[in-house]
Order: C-alpha cells, then structure tokens, then sequence
C-alpha cells in the first residue's frame, strides 16, 4: 500500500496536471513578452501591436477551447460509461463523431453552399443523425446497452468506412478535413469559445440534473426499475446530454478521440467511485490534459516539419499516464454486469445453420474465382483464361484467410472478457503491427516483403510483451487488460494520424494497406495465411471448454479447477498470433475482427465451438464477397476489401440488430 | 478435512476476518450465520481459495491449500457464489456439464461416468423437468436448483454454499436443504452452508458457526446455540426461543 500521503487522487492529479498546463503556459507568454502585457491583451489588445493580435485572437482562444474541448469530452465520456456500464464507452465509439466527420466530408464534395450555414451545424447534424439511427436500433430494447453498444459500434464502424471510401477517391479534396478529422485547435478568433461555451453549460446543467437517477444506474437493471427509474427514459436523457455534449465539442474542433474515455478511466482508477466525483474531475482532468497536450505541442511543432493536429496527440499524453496508473491502482467498482437474456436467439440446430453457411462460402469462392469483369464486361472463366486464377486465387485465399483469423480472434477476447465492444484491435495488437509497418515503409525504402513482415511480427510481439508486463500482476483482469489495450492503440492511432496528416504521398500507400486491401498479397504470403488460419482454428478448436465457463465470471470459473490467469494468458496469446497474422497480410479489419463474432451469436451460435465455427464462417464469407466486390464494384477501380466488408457486413448487422 | 489455524483477511487495511481457528469433516453440514458483513462469505471464499488469507494456514487434508492443483482441488470441493452469474444462452443441462471440468479437463473426452454423473445431478436436484430449457428462461428457483446441479455434478466431497435459498420460496428452501442433509448424510458430503434463517440453519445444520464483526463469537449443536442470549449476541436484537408446535425442536422468533 503506498503511503497515504503520496497517494494519487483526483485532486493530486488534476492539481499536478494544472501546474504542468500553467507552467507551459507561462513558458509561452514569456515568449511574446510579460505576463502582465498577456494578461491585458486577453481582455484589452492593443490594435497597433502584432503580438497582441495575435495572443488575443489566437493564443487565448486556442488554450480557452481546448479546456472547454477537454471539459465537454470528459462530462460526456463520464455520462456514456454510465448509461452504458462500460468502460470502454466513449464518444468517439458510438459513432457521434464519424457520424459528424461523414456530413462534413459528404458536404465538402456534395453539397459545399451548406457551409455558408456554418461548418459546425453541418457536423452537428451528421453527429444527430448516427446517434438518431443508433437510437432507433436500440429503441426496442428499451435501450438496453448491449444493444446502444453494438449499434453505436456498427453505426461508427460504418460511418467510418463510408468517410474512408470518400478519402480514398477524393484525397486530394479533403485534404483539409483530413486535419479537421485529426482535431485541429487552432483558432482565429472568438467565434469557436462564444459558440462551444453556453452548449457546454447547457449540457453540464443538464447533466446535473440528471445525477441521481443517473447513480442509480449503479445498480442493476431490476433494483433500478424498482427504485421507480424508468430506465428507458433514463438512458435516452443521459445518452443525449452525452451525444448533444460531444457533436458540439466536434463540430467546433474536429475528433479528437480518448479524452473522453481516457479522463472518466484515469479519475475512476485513481478513486473516484461515485458519480458526483467522477462528473467533477472528469472534465476537469480532460480539459486541463488537452489544454497541456496543446501547449506542449505547440512549443514543439516550431522544431516539426508538418502542421500536427491536436487530437492526434492528445493519446501522447493520456495513454502513457494510462498505462502508467493501470497496474498501480486498484479498479474499485466493478460496473454491474447485465443481463442480456432472451437478447441472442438460440439456433435450434447449430449444425445445419453450419452446413449452409459453408454451402454459402462455396458458392462466394466459386463466384469469387470464377465471374469478374474484363474488357468485354461480366464474363465467366472460360478454360481458356486459367492463367487468370493465378490473380484471383492469392487475393482469394488471403482475404478468406484473413476473415477468418481476425473472426476466431475476436470471438476469444469478447469470450474471455465478456465485454461486447471488444475486438482484435482494441488490444493493440495490430495497432502495433500498423506502427512498426508504417515505420518500415517510411524509414527503410525498398525494404522486401519478408522484412516487412518480420518487423510487423516484432510490432505485434512488443506489444504483447507490454500487456502482459503491465497485466501479470492482476491476473490479466479483463477490464485493466482492454483499457490497457486502448491506450496502446490510442497511442498508435496518435502515430498514424500524425504520419497521415504530414501529407506525404507514402501516406497512400498507408492508407490502402489501412483499409484492408488484398491488393498487394502474392500466392506464396496468400496460402501461407491459409494454411495459418486453418492451423490456428484447429489449435483455437480445444479451448472451446475454457470459451465456454469463462463467461460465466470468475468465481464459477475458479471454482470449476479452471487456472484463470493461464487460461486468460494462453488465449491472450492465441489472439495475438491471430491478430498479428491477419493484420500483416491486409491491414487492421476492425469490422470482422469485432463484429463477425457478433453476427454468429445473431444467428443463433451459441455454444463456444460453435460460436467459433460460425464466426470463422462468417467472417470468410464477407471478406471472400467484399473483395470479389470491391473489386467489381468500381471496375476497373478497386475499393480495399476491408472497406467493403464494413460497408456490406455493417448493413447486415443493422438489419439483424433491428429483429432482436 | 478443512482446517483452518489463525487465517486472516485484510482489505486496504481493514481487517474482515480476525486470527480464526475452526474445522469442518465429512459427513457434516455446518452452518455459518451471522449478520450482514460478519465475515461470512470472507470465511467461506478462503475456504474455497477464492480468496488468498492474509496470514495463517487452511489446510485440506493436511495440505495447504495453495498445494493443491486447481483442478485436483475442485474435485474435491465445489463452489456457489451468493451471486449467480447470467448463463445467456446456455440450457441447464449444458450448464450442468460444466461441472465435470474438474474430471475431464480441457481436452478429456466426456465418459460414461461423466454422463451418468451428470443425470444423477438431474435427478437428485429434480431439474429433468427444464433441463433442456434456457438457464435464462427460468424462475430463481429452478435456476438455483439447476446451478445446485452443477454443483452436484462436480462429485466432491466438500460443497460450499453461499446463501443458496436467497432466490427460494418457502417450499423449495425445505427441499434444497433436505436435499443437501440426504447427500450428506448419503454420500458423507461436506457442506458449508451460509444461511440467514436461523430456523433453517438449526433443523438441517449438524454444528452452527456464528461470525460477528469477523470473528467467531459462538459455536456449536443447534441445541447449544439456540439460546435467547446467545441469539441476541449474534443478531444484535432480543430474539425468544419456543418451542415447535409438534415439540421436536427449538424455534427463534423476534420480540
């Protein structure tokens, strides 16, 4: 136990992260003269004096939005994780923000004259509709977070992959969204803070209102209905303050992601249990953790070629200081688990279902191999063209492959975590992949295929060390092992967007192998993640025992002679070869990896071995079908497959979330 | 054979559970009482090595409990928790079968004696009737009958039970803990049941263990501590003690 006196506390913490703000703060003013003139520029510039013009339209709006920035994700983060009991909730992951970066993109090429209405309304009203229609998934089911959770996932991870595709085809376009959607705070004027600050206070009003029939939420669902909340109500009230919070904070300043999740985690793990406390210093600490990661940017972007946006960097600061509480502190409460009953049908022959979605799959790969567009239009594959499968086949296998593995993946860790919103990417896994692959491309030109894999390898390798280095002591504690994961792939997401945004025509190239594209695969990398994806479902295959009890939560498991941290260790493992293995071949496939899983247990896979089976069916199926398409699609263009299968697969998800 | 020599627990400094002494046999069915916090559950997960002591030795068998595999150590004790988890879309069958991983591990096909375990969990439990129904779909009590199963499935010689009537009526408590006083007496089970109706602990308990404050303050035969004073210790309100009706034994009644 750490001496009572050097233990960390909201208040420590926020209070050593306003010194630091404070401190850079004065750094900079010091820069551009006294203090003193600073402060009388805020409020009274002189109209003859460059500097300060400048400290009084750009310097003091820039630091004011980023606390009022950081305060708004933070409040919003907080309402989120607790409507939703999840604590991997989080505005950027329930499809507000994509929701907004869409209808700005969309507008930029479709419809520009909307922005003479203000560039803030346009993002406001995509951030309402994704919300709107996640809304009207979930309505149903009076709201139910599994199902508010998974439809936000879907709505986001759609939302998303439509915006790539536009990005793709239009890069040279949007250009300048591209560093809105980084989060940009730089400002030239007032309008941003007069536009962003009553919103806020709306919002933190609204907020307050709603503390206690929000800390009932603490409860479960049937001590809360029988305290008379009507919980419906209760999730819409929270949820909108949350969505209202965060479309405003994005449409003034772009995404910038894991403030939101990071701050209510940080204050939670340093003690902050009830919701008062949480909804006092979770703003506080966002707004002064994106106020310090902007000052310190920029004091440093004079030394950087590029122009960085903030929102990329905002995990540089918040990830490391995650990582560094997790293993120091003691997760207190956990969030109470609900009860998802008579939610996931139950096929009644699991068998059958199997046998035609492997009929299904046949068919895909016949297709896939066999019709395609040449100069003459559709055409079938004569005998005459074999030759031609030597093209289609490796793209075939590898996206197959893929699927599978990233399927098996994800059904694991939300198996062994038993958290819905868990996937392959959010352990950081192929985040690290992407980063040493990036790296690779950009500072070893020219370097073979086989170089790049075994540095994609020592990526996902690194990784893996961390997790379990930061995890062994816990037990590898499901909720400590995702959010250390999340703050990996957070920082890693810092990298990208910063790499991507410097503007470099590598960036291409980074951005296809992002989307998932098989264009690159050869048929010996192509057979080869065939074979591996077959050896590692049969290897997952025995585990089926532990998939099956560990759901059932740790004292049953335990009590039943399971060895949990081995279990946890060895599946923690099997996921990292699978992720790693897949991410190498065609980039991070977030869509399979989180909801192929979930479209198994639609179906009605409820089993563990045959969760698996049918999550590696259908993710096999949907990645052979997205890449026939995308490649047909657009011909002779081509969309990556990854892209595609969220844009398929996403529209069969929202079907099936509307029956249950 | 459970013994336990002054095992403690300590959580941020609090301590739940003082230096306690105590030990459970087969063929026994020991009740823990006490009121809420006493350190009941605190007991009983130590005992069932959900929980490390803080200090002192728990043994089974002679042997310190961190010695026994995991799997060696659930053949010979079972575990419910006071909370059961959602089972989603698991039937109670299924459920039940989970109980043989102790046996056939993670790779160990299933036996016929895994399978004839198993049915004699069904009927013992009377659970034939929803066992191939969704765990989800069923009432609190056939629920708990269910988990009780899988419990029985787990064929150990120590059955640890945290408040296992709490979603039951009236007429089911009685049959569970009918049920856990034939197998202990039938197959010379263990049983360490944590109970709040101090009526019930009396008539089905051999030996009753009362926790205050997270120390034992009592113990003995129902006859031995179904007495007002000593009652009134333990629940901290004035409690009278009659006798049944049909004269057989002792009942607690509050004033």
């Amino acid at each position: 136990m750490l001496d009572s006196r050097l233990r960390l506390t909201p208040p420590r913490l926020c209070l050593t992260f306003c010194l630091l703000a404070m401190g850079l703060a004065g750094l900079a003013l010091q820069h551009a003269g006294a203090l003193s003139t600073a402060l009388s520029a805020l409020f009274f510039p002189q109209a003859d004096n460059v500097t300060q013009i400048v400290l009084h339209y750009s310097w003091w709006p820039r630091l004011t939005i980023s606390l009022l920035a950081g305060a708004g994700l933070g409040l919003a983060g907080v309402l989120m994780q607790q409507v939703l009991r999840n604590p991997l909730a989080a505005p950027t992951t329930l499809g507000v923000a994509s929701g907004a970066n869409l209808a700005l993109m969309a507008a930029t090429l479709m419809a520009p004259w909307l922005f003479a209405l203000g560039r803030e309304w346009v993002a406001l009203a995509g951030g309402g509709l994704a919300m709107g229609l996640v809304f009207l998934l979930s309505w149903r089911r009076g709201l139910a977070p599994m199902v508010v959770v998974l439809a936000g996932l879907v709505v986001n991870l759609y939302a998303g992959a439509l915006g790539m595709a536009l990005l793709l085809f239009n890069q040279e376009s949007l250009k300048g969204l591209l560093i809105w959607g980084a989060g940009s705070l730089s400002q030239s004027g007032w309008e941003g803070v007069e536009f962003l600050w009553p919103r806020l206070a709306i919002g933190a009003l609204l907020a307050i209102l709603l503390l206690r029939p929000l800390a009932i939420l603490d409860l479960d669902d049937a001590n809360a209905r029988s305290l008379g909340v009507s919980l419906k109500r209760m999730r819409l009230a929270g949820l909108g303050v949350g969505v209202f919070l965060t479309a405003c904070v994005v449409s003034v300043v772009g995404v910038i992601g894991f403030i939101g999740l990071a701050a209510p985690a940080i204050v939670r793990l340093a003690g902050a249990r009830r919701l008062m406390q949480r909804l006092l210093w979770a703003p506080l600490l966002g707004a002064l953790l994106l106020a310090s990661t902007d000052l310190l940017l920029q004091r440093f972007s004079g030394t950087l070629p590029t122009l960085i946006p903030t929102g990329a960097t905002t995990a540089a600061l918040g990830a490391p200081l995650l990582l560094w509480l997790i293993p120091r502190l003691a997760l207190h409460s956990g969030h109470p688990t609900t009860a998802n009953h008579s939610l996931m049908r139950r096929h009644s022959a699991p068998g059958r279902l199997a046998t035609a979605l492997s009929a299904l799959l046949v068919l895909a790969i016949l297709a896939a191999l066999l019709t395609g567009q040449g100069d003459k239009g559709w055409q079938w594959l004569g005998p005459s063209q074999w030759l031609t499968l030597e093209w289609r086949l490796p793209r075939l296998l590898a996206a197959s492959g893929s699927g599978v593995m990233l399927a098996i993946a994800g059904t694991l860790i939300q198996r062994l975590t038993a958290n819905p919103m868990a996937s392959p990417e959010v352990l950081g896994i192929s985040g690290g992949t992407a980063i040493a692959l990036i790296g690779a491309i950009y500072l070893l030109p020219g370097a073979s295929h086989l170089a790049l894999i075994g540095i994609g390898t020592l990526g996902a390798l690194a990784v893996l060390g961390v997790l379990i280095l930061l995890n062994h002591r816990s037990g590898f504690l499901p909720e400590r092992l995702l959010l250390t994961g999340v703050a990996i792939t957070a920082l890693f997401d810092a990298v990208r967007a910063i790499v991507l945004a410097g503007g470099d025509p590598r960036g291409q190239q980074v951005v296809a192998w992002l989307s998932g594209s098989t264009y690159y695969v050869d048929l010996t990398t192509a057979t080869t993640v065939a074979i591996l994806a077959l050896l590692l479902a049969l290897i997952a295959r025995p585990f089926t025992r532990w998939l099956d009890i560990l759901p059932l939560g740790t004292p049953t498991a335990h009590g039943l002679g399971i060895d949990i941290t081995r279990a946890r260790l060895v599946l923690l493992g099997l996921v990292a070869l699978l992720t790693a293995c897949a991410t190498l071949v065609v980039g991070p496939l977030s869509f399979v990896g989180l909801l192929a899983p979930h479209m198994a247990r639609l179906m009605g896979f409820a089993r563990a071995r045959s969760h698996l089976l049918g999550a590696a069916l259908v993710g096999a199926i949907l990645m052979t079908v997205a890449d026939w398409l995308g490649r047909q699609l657009l011909f002779p263009e081509e969309i990556p497959a990854g892209l595609v299968a969220s844009l398929v697969g996403g529209a069969y998800f929202m079907w099936g979330l509307r029956r249950i | 054979m459970f013994d336990v020599k002054a095992a403690t627990f300590e959580v941020n400094g609090k301590c739940l559970l003082h230096p306690t002494d105590l030990g459970f046999a087969e063929g026994n069915v020991y009740g823990l009482i006490g009121h809420n916090g006493s350190g009941k559950s605190t007991l009983l997960k130590i005992l069932a090595q959900q929980q490390q002591a803080s200090q002192g030795d728990v043994r089974l068998d002679g042997r310190p409990l961190e010695d026994w595999g995991p799997r060696e150590f659930a053949r010979q004790v079972a575990y419910l928790p006071q909370q059961l988890p959602s089972a989603e879309t698991l039937t109670g069958r299924e459920l039940i079968g989970f109980g043989r991983y102790p046996w056939h591990g993670l790779l160990g096909r299933l036996t016929r004696e895994d399978h004839a375990q198993i049915e004699r969990a069904i009927e013992l439990t009377h659970t034939q009737d929803f066992a191939d129904r969704l765990v989800e779909t069923l009432s609190g009590g056939e629920r708990q009958r269910v988990w009780l199963a899988m419990l029985l499935a787990q064929g150990s010689r120590f059955l640890l039970l945290d408040e296992p009537l709490a979603a039951l009526d009236m007429a089911h408590q009685v049959e569970v803990l009918a049920l856990i006083r034939k197998l202990c007496e039938e197959l010379q089970l263990g049983v360490i049941v944590v109970l709040h109706d101090v009526n019930m602990a009396a008539r089905y308990c051999d030996h009753l263990i009362a926790l205050h404050s997270g120390r034992v303050l009592a113990q003995g035969s129902p006859e031995e501590m179904m007495k007002d004073d000593t009652l009134e210790a333990i629940y901290g309100i004035p409690m009278h003690i009659m006798t049944h009706p049909s004269g057989e034994h002792a009942i607690a009644v509050i004033h």
